[in-house]
């Protein structure tokens, strides 16, 4: 009982307070390990909860009070949980490829996250961004298509709502570009392979369209594109904008350009560009405690209003009026 | 000059109409409670009609520019204040210091530049209205306690001079001011569930510990410590009112110099 009342202090609250607010500006800081900075203060706080939950009067006294202070303490479990479950990552996918989770990088990954979602758990379809003049980026909408029920049915996905899948959510972002679709042959073995390979993001690098392919053979090729001029009024970015054409050079060689259908020879292969597309990079982000963290927010946020409901107009205590009182008497 | 313009001046001369009158009934010990409640109630609605103009010309709200977010919060301010003002007779005593903080804010939203620019994508969602109403009724709760806060820390009788009016005793002003503050916590708790919600939704993220995040945090740190440091310690008045004034001052620079200097994603530039 001693333990549990030295554990419910408010005194270790505020240490705790003090101790999570340090941690913060460390973690704001990106400092390395911020994540167990705040998880140690939290779980400080947390103990403190459950001892006061479990012995203070005050919160028998005051259920609203109690039912706030219940809702801070699943919180931060579910905040916990949550560290441990989650998983984020971005990935690009292009049009008319399904997604590879080979393709994720992964920027965090908590030790309970499952598995990505199976390969082509949704396909790819058309890309579309919209700008206004001085290339200010509006909608941003992306279609694909899921396997459900028999059959595939679109999503649209777009700023804000993002695509659901096996729990794991997809969102658009600004990271956007062009890629060519190419098939390479093997000159010795007549195999074909197919792909595309990704420009950087545009506009955003609209005049450094140019990346290094290695061919399975090992000869560096450079693919340079040339897009449309960037217009001055409103325009819409789609794969009709990467201008049509490739320029190849290999290592050692002259730049030649091809065009949709059009082979190009190069040491080891044949080069065929199939055709433009865009690609999309999206941000993955898991955390299957989503839910539970808003719905307990919610609820903390009401029990804290229902406490307060009233305290305004809450008359001033007798003894303090009586000391009003007292004093402009003396006055 | 502009319609936008036209109503934000008349609006602005009645918040300085007020502010003098709420500094002469401290002065001249006469009451003018009615015509300050009226004066800020009458100057909100005109910089709402500014907004309003505004609004129509350019199709969205005022949630982007420094000029967009100080008019809105002169607006939400003037009107919450007023409204606060003829509810409450116990905080009127503040009225100096709350109408001095509002006269700041539009000196500062004269000197900014108008300038404009399209809303994003991300800010086109109802959580933005939550969000910033929330942070609003925050923002109004605190400007009540920090207004009732700042006579305590005055040195000598001056406090009590400003205050003496409404004969409110300093136990009590502590008790009241604390229970604007813990009003302005629930609205600012309130203000950070809608704010991760739409990050979330706009950034896959709900809490990334970007600027704005952490200095909205740390002011909801400082006001759930204040509340628990009043009931473990015998916290003396000036103490009490320090964290209070502590608390504002973090608030107003999380509302109105954090977004403007961070390059963090609540700058709606992506």
């Amino acid at each position: 009982v001693r333990i549990s009342r030295r554990l419910a202090s408010l005194r270790l609250t505020l240490a705790g307070l003090v101790l999570l607010g340090v941690a913060a500006v460390a973690a704001a800081q990106r400092m390395g390990h911020a994540r167990w900075l705040v998880a140690g203060p939290l779980l400080l706080l947390a103990l403190n909860l459950l001892a006061a939950l479990v012995s203070s009067a005050r919160f028998r006294r005051q259920p609203s009070l109690f039912a706030f202070h219940l809702c801070l303490l699943l919180l931060a479990i579910l905040l916990g949980a949550g560290q441990l479950t989650r998983l984020t990552g971005h990935v690009e996918v292009s049009e008319g490829q399904g997604f590879d989770p080979a393709g994720v990088v992964i920027d965090s990954r908590g030790e309970w996250s499952p598995g990505l979602p199976a390969a082509n758990a949704f396909l790819q379809g058309p890309i579309q961004v919209g700008y206004e003049p001085g290339l200010l980026r509006r909608a941003t909408s992306s279609r694909v298509w899921i396997s459900g029920d028999g059959a595939d049915f679109p999503v649209d996905v777009v700023d804000g709502t993002p695509l659901v899948v096996d729990g794991y959510r997809f969102y658009v972002t600004h990271n956007k570009g062009f890629a060519a679709v190419v098939s390479w042959g093997v000159a010795a073995t007549d195999e074909v392979l197919h792909g595309a390979v990704h420009f950087p993001s545009y506009p955003g690098q609209a005049q450094g369209q140019v990346l290094q392919w290695r061919t399975p053979q090992g000869t560096s090729v450079q693919f340079r594109l040339e897009p449309d001029s960037l217009p001055q009024d409103a325009w819409v970015l789609s794969a009709q904008r990467a201008g049509g054409r490739l320029w190849v050079r290999a290592a050692g060689g002259a730049e030649r350009v091809v065009s949709p259908g059009q082979s190009l020879a190069l040491p080891g292969g044949l080069l065929r560009l199939e055709g433009f597309s865009m690609w999309m990079g999206y941000r993955v982000f898991y955390d299957p405690t989503l839910p539970w963290i808003l719905v307990c927010a919610l609820l903390a946020v009401s029990m804290l209003g229902w406490y307060l409901w009233g305290r305004l107009e809450r008359p001033v205590p007798a003894p303090e009026v009586a000391t009003l009182a007292a004093q402009r008497s003396q006055a | 000059m502009t319609a936008e313009s036209m109503w934000l001046y008349a609006g602005a001369c009645c918040y300085l109409v007020s502010a003098y009158l709420s500094v002469r009934e401290v002065l001249q010990r006469r009451s003018s409670a009615r015509w300050i409640q009226v004066l800020l109630l009458v100057g909100a609605t005109l910089i709402g009609a500014a907004i309003a103009d505004r609004w129509v010309r350019l199709g969205h709200g005022p949630f982007l520019s420094m000029y967009e977010i100080l008019v809105s919060s002169l607006f939400s301010l003037g009107m919450l204040y007023g409204i606060a003002h003829w509810r409450f007779r116990d905080i009127r005593g503040g009225a100096p210091v709350a109408l001095g903080i509002l006269t700041l804010l539009l000196l500062w939203t004269g000197s900014v530049h108008r300038d404009s620019m399209p809303l994003p994508p991300t800010y086109e969602t109802p959580w933005l209205w939550v969000h910033v109403a929330a942070g609003k009724l925050f923002l109004a709760a605190c400007l009540v306690a920090v207004s009732l806060a700042v006579p305590v820390l005055l040195p000598g009788a001056r406090g009590a001079r400003l205050l003496s009016p409404w004969a409110v005793h300093t136990q009590r002003l502590d008790q009241l001011v604390w229970r604007w503050l813990t009003l302005a916590l629930l609205f600012h708790s309130a203000m950070l569930v809608a704010g991760a919600v739409w990050a979330q939704d706009a950034w896959g993220r709900y809490w990334d510990w970007d600027p704005l995040e952490t200095w909205a945090f740390m002011t909801w740190l400082v006001m759930a410590g204040g509340v628990h440091a009043r009931a473990v310690f015998r916290i003396r008045s000036r103490v009490s009112s320090s964290i209070v004034v502590v608390t504002f001052v973090l608030a107003f620079l999380t509302f109105f110099g954090v977004p403007f200097i961070s390059v963090a994603p609540h700058q709606g530039a992506v």
